[in-house]
């Protein structure tokens, strides 16, 4: 299938999630209801906020995937590798922890913002070499500590605001500003998505290692350093703006490189679009199956993600 | 072979008090690791028993001057140890194996629920026994009674229909109080609906429910919180028209402790304070 057609394919899959996700909630609101005294129903305008934030953060979640797992050649590399999860969640554990989510709504985004690009910096200044083996590494260490601190942190925590902190760390896409997150992680999506369009021949070369990078005329050690600082911060905002969402990242590019090949030019948007319609889908599935309480997001698309990249890995091998 | 027999029955009843879970007098100081039972311990005038407190208990002012031995879940075993008390109270979060080590060391430990009314009755009537002030306890479990009697005949006889409400506990996530919780218990008593039936304790609900909902009042306990700067909440009618009640005092409200009745009785005349102001600016929704 030519590019253009998957992409309009994917297009369609995600404009009729967007639907279903603005169509499908707790309360059952026929079309007649959706505008209310020539303004928009509450209810509709909240799971327009909503959907378009999971198609944001899916998207973002997907291509960071796609980046890393390319430029670490890893096949287990996901967008929180390089200290993101472990510094927002010190980020956000801190602000909700130490008082601070008092100062405003945008205080505990601001302070997990920080946190994951503070881990992220950390990564990048304490790895000497900064070849992708010893990022990876300098990661998981950094990663490891900031999660340590964090449940230093929780151990001296009230009940109460632990429940955040978990609530937070399993992610949410329900409390979005839509203008002071949503647009913006938007806009860096894009940005993004045409910067490495635009180098996705690089991101090929990188994957059959630096060496031959370099030999086809790629800066491989600051390609490298490139790519995985944008994914990291990709990561970042969605953190930020919902919280730790597993598996969107991880599964999603592996699932699109399965069914499309190794090209990043040909992969990079399907990507996109894929994990805006899987973030949507489970956000719909978490309001429809426990209207009241509502489950997690990042608890959906493990339970959702996990046995359907177990049927494509099985299928594909059985076809080999 | 009689006398024989009633040595044995002796021995018996012996074993039997020994093994019963009749509370016994405790001689001694008292450690308490809840602001409810710190608060139900002053109130019967046994202030002078305590040696130590939880991280939380702040009421009586006084009691702040006392050490502290952990908060309610997680006592500080060793701090406890070195101050030799006679009593532990709590309530039933706390890990039964620092239960036991305290046991083992001799020390009397009473651990049971304290999130309602009955809750509160038994630990009145427990106290008695183990502070030996049995009179103080008769005397507080009657003012209970009489002030809860108070309330529930105040409601028979209300003119406004009971106002359908949401209690905020925290803010993001949307922490609120399910249908056997306390906040649920007192609001009954203070003319107010519950709109979370379907779920106990207190469950992270979602905004759409609260929408779907359109509480007439939201009761914030999310101290320190502010909802204005969340854009999520202005879609909610009760947040737009500002039918938001903070309460005086939200500690008397979420501890079922000796202060709890006082706290219904101005919960109840914020209530209607508002909704008179509301009812004269013709905003008020029921």
């Amino acid at each position: 299938m030519k590019t253009a057609r998957i992409i309009l394919v994917y297009l369609a899959a995600a404009l009729a999630a967007a639907v279903c996700g603005v169509l499908f909630g707790a309360a059952r609101i026929p079309l007649s209801e959706f505008i209310q005294d020539g303004a928009l129903n509450p209810i509709v305008e909240l799971r327009i906020v909503r959907t378009a934030a999971a198609a944001v953060v899916g998207a973002s979640l997907a291509v960071s995937g796609l980046i890393f797992q390319a430029v670490l050649r890893n096949s287990l590399a996901e967008p929180y590798l390089l200290g993101v999860s472990g510094g927002a969640g010190l980020g956000a554990a801190g602000a909700i922890l130490l008082g601070f989510s008092a100062w405003g709504f945008m205080s505990v985004p601001l302070f997990a913002l920080l946190g994951a690009v503070a881990a992220n910096l950390l990564v990048f200044a304490a790895v000497r070499r900064r070849t992708a083996e010893e990022l990876l590494l300098g990661g998981v260490m950094i990663g490891t500590l900031a999660s340590s601190l964090l449940m230093v942190l929780i151990t001296f925590s009230h009940s109460r605001d632990m429940a955040g902190v978990v609530w937070w760390m399993l992610g949410s896409v329900q409390n979005v500003d839509p203008a002071r997150q949503l647009a913006p992680a938007a806009v860096l999506l894009c940005a993004a998505t045409v910067f490495l369009l635009f180098r996705a021949g690089d991101v090929d070369l990188l994957t059959f290692g630096p060496e031959y990078a370099w030999n086809h005329g790629v800066n491989a050690r600051l390609m490298t350093v490139v790519l995985l600082a944008l994914a990291s911060l990709l990561a970042a905002v969605t953190v930020s703006m919902a919280g730790i969402i597993g598996f969107c990242g991880l599964v999603v590019p592996h699932i699109v490189r399965r069914l499309h090949g190794g090209s990043h030019r040909k992969n990079l948007v399907p990507a996109a679009l894929a994990g805006a319609v899987f973030l949507m889908l489970a956000d719909i599935l978490g309001r429809v199956v426990s209207p009241v309480r509502e489950l997690p997001v990042g608890m959906v698309t493990a339970a959702v993600g996990c046995p359907v990249f177990l049927w494509l890995l099985n299928r594909s091998r059985a076809g080999s | 072979m009689r006398r024989l027999f009633s040595l044995f029955c002796l021995l018996g009843m012996l074993c039997l008090a020994a093994c019963s879970d009749e509370p016994k007098t405790a001689s001694g100081g008292v450690v308490s690791l809840s602001p409810a039972l710190t608060e139900l311990i002053c109130h019967l005038g046994q202030e002078d028993r305590l040696v130590a407190r939880s991280t939380a208990c702040d009421w009586p002012e006084s009691v702040k001057k006392l050490p502290t031995a952990g908060n309610f879940a997680e006592p500080e075993l060793e701090r406890i140890l070195a101050m030799k008390p006679a009593l532990v109270v709590s309530n039933e979060f706390v890990n039964p194996k620092d239960a036991d080590a305290l046991r083992q060391a001799g020390i009397a430990v009473e651990l049971h629920p304290c999130d309602g009314f009955n809750d509160y009755r038994e630990w009145v009537g427990l106290m008695g026994k183990l502070l030996d002030c049995p009179g103080e306890a008769e005397s507080e479990l009657k003012r209970a009674a009489g002030r809860i009697a108070g309330f529930e005949a105040e409601l028979k006889t209300a003119q406004r229909k009971p106002l359908r409400a949401l209690y905020v506990i925290w803010d993001s996530p949307l922490l609120t109080a399910g249908a056997d919780s306390l906040p649920d218990a007192v609001g009954r008593l203070a003319g107010l609906e519950n709109i979370v039936k379907s779920e106990k304790g207190y469950p992270s609900i979602s905004l759409e429910f609260v929408l779907k909902e359109d509480p007439d009042v939201i009761v914030w306990f999310a101290h320190g919180k502010d909802w204005k700067s969340n854009p999520s909440w202005s879609g909610i009618r009760a947040i737009r028209e500002g039918r938001v009640l903070i309460p005086r005092d939200d500690s008397a409200l979420l501890r079922s402790g000796p202060r709890i009745f006082d706290g219904i009785a101005d919960l109840k005349s914020d209530l209607e304070t508002m909704f008179a102001d509301k009812e004269s600016s013709g905003t008020a929704q029921p």
